[in-house]
């Protein structure tokens, strides 16, 4: 272990993160409104689409997260080639969120809906029985409910997520892990391990940091649980 | 270049061989999980000064870092390890022999070590304290107790758990191809490669995925099934 070496490609290696953040963030965000989608078209039972709904979370969440990301990636070139579009110009970023997303909103909806299942039908009733229109109840009754209940499983998601973002390099994106490749190539594969075992060590510490951002949310949120 | 649904199929049947390799090794990993995870579990439950602490950063390291660099770390750092080792015992073996089997089992077996701690510790606290003193109310030994009452209840919570742990793994054993493992991801590469169809490949692996997915959720829920029939009277 060459410590020196280490301390080196530290500052290199932090330089790729805003791009693994940017990537995080946009995927949590889109990530999410798929899922709410997804998870109140199968909560209200539309037919057909629901079977649809159900079918593509099974599908994402029996499949693992690699795949997702090559067939996206060798996939969505060849469909949009088949309705007339040419889609080559667009940047590796663009396919990794893209398969992010849909993985997550799969994933995440099947957090939301058994949070929102976990509210008990009395809460629904008591908020109509006060006059409360549909969107009221949700939006001052039900959802301060489901948002304690479903945040622990949504942070683990983010953790999740941050972390999957190690396989994009796989498709050749340059984030923290392609930094890592052509630093083991200019160093002819001599300091493999200095460079993993930093890797690792960003990737914990931002995990932690995540964990501790996520705990302080819980806290903040548990006094709708009262 | 069009989809090609005859390259799928020979690939689903290519990929199909790697099924009860994948199997095997999903299945030993989580055996050696489950081993260290209860040694694991039970020094936090006991609270071992100082080693229940390494083993709390341990578990936090473990969680908080992807897999793949797992992977790497271990694969930049074992097979040396070992071939320094062989060689003080007396043994020749370069670096690169090392089995990348091992490399793959190792790994695994940490990560799930300290995943399966954690259920393990869960299930062991959810059992009622009352129900050991009713145990040793009845001159049940230690040992008794441990056996007759408080591992097949803890069971009966802990097994749903490795049950899906067993599904995680095989959906992470797909990162093996990337230090040499043959699973069914690295066949399904290998099954590209010759046909050069990548997407059809892929899909096709998706397939089989969703496929064994698909009928290991049946046997567990039958198994579920049949753990609740003992614990309900």
């Amino acid at each position: 272990m060459d410590l020196e070496f280490i301390m080196n490609i530290f500052p290199t290696l932090l330089k790729t993160l805003p791009l693994t953040i940017y990537i995080v963030v946009v995927t949590a965000i889109l990530g999410f409104l798929l899922a709410v989608i997804v998870t109140a078209i199968r909560l209200k039972k539309i037919p057909v689409i629901s079977q649809l709904m159900d079918l593509y979370t099974s599908f994402m969440r029996s499949t693992p997260g690699l795949i997702h990301i090559f067939v996206v990636y060798y996939g969505l070139p060849v469909l949009f080639r088949a309705i007339g579009i040419d889609i080559n110009f667009i940047s590796r970023v663009t396919f990794s969120i893209t398969a992010l997303v849909l993985y997550n909103g799969a994933f995440v909806s099947e957090i939301l809906r058994p949070s929102y299942l976990a509210v008990p039908s009395q809460q629904h009733e008591a908020a109509t029985s006060v006059g409360m229109t549909n969107w009221q109840k949700h939006i001052r009754v039900i959802f301060p409910q489901v948002l304690p209940i479903a945040l622990p499983s949504l942070g683990n998601a983010l953790i999740d997520l941050l972390k999957d973002t190690s396989l994009l390099f796989l498709i050749g994106l340059v984030d923290i892990m392609g930094q890592a490749d052509i630093i083991i190539a200019n160093t002819l594969g001599v300091y493999q391990l200095e460079v993993y075992v930093t890797i690792a060590l960003i990737y914990w510490g931002c995990s932690i940091l995540l964990e501790q951002v996520i705990r302080f949310l819980e806290k903040k949120t548990g006094k709708y649980l009262r | 270049m069009n989809f090609d649904f005859q390259v799928m199929f020979e690939t689903i049947l290519i990929v199909l061989q790697a099924v009860p390799r994948t199997f095997l090794i999903a299945f030993l990993i989580l055996l050696v999980g489950i081993l260290f995870g209860g040694i694991i579990a039970f020094i936090k439950i006991k609270q071992v000064p100082i080693l229940s602490q390494i083993i709390n950063v341990f578990v936090s390291y473990v969680r908080g870092v992807p897999l793949i660099v797992h992977l790497f770390v271990v694969m930049s750092s074992l097979p040396e390890g070992a071939s320094s080792l062989l060689k003080a015992v007396g043994f020749e073996m370069q670096p690169h022999e090392f089995p990348s089997i091992l490399i793959v089992l190792v790994t695994y077996s940490f990560l799930e070590a300290a995943i399966q701690s954690e259920n393990i510790r869960g299930a062991f606290q959810s059992i009622d304290p009352q129900q050991i003193e009713a145990g040793l109310s009845i001159g049940f030994t230690r040992r008794q107790n441990l056996r007759r009452i408080i591992i097949p209840q803890a069971m009966a919570v802990a097994l749903p758990m490795f049950l899906n742990a067993l599904l995680k793994i095989i959906k992470a054993l797909s990162l093996a191809f990337t230090v040499g493992a043959v699973d069914i991801m690295a066949q399904a590469r290998f099954a590209a490669a010759l046909s050069s169809r990548y997407l059809e490949s892929y899909i096709a692996a998706a397939l089989v995925y969703w496929f064994i997915c698909g009928i290991l959720l049946i046997v567990f829920n039958k198994i579920e099934k049949r753990l609740q029939l003992g614990s309900t009277r």
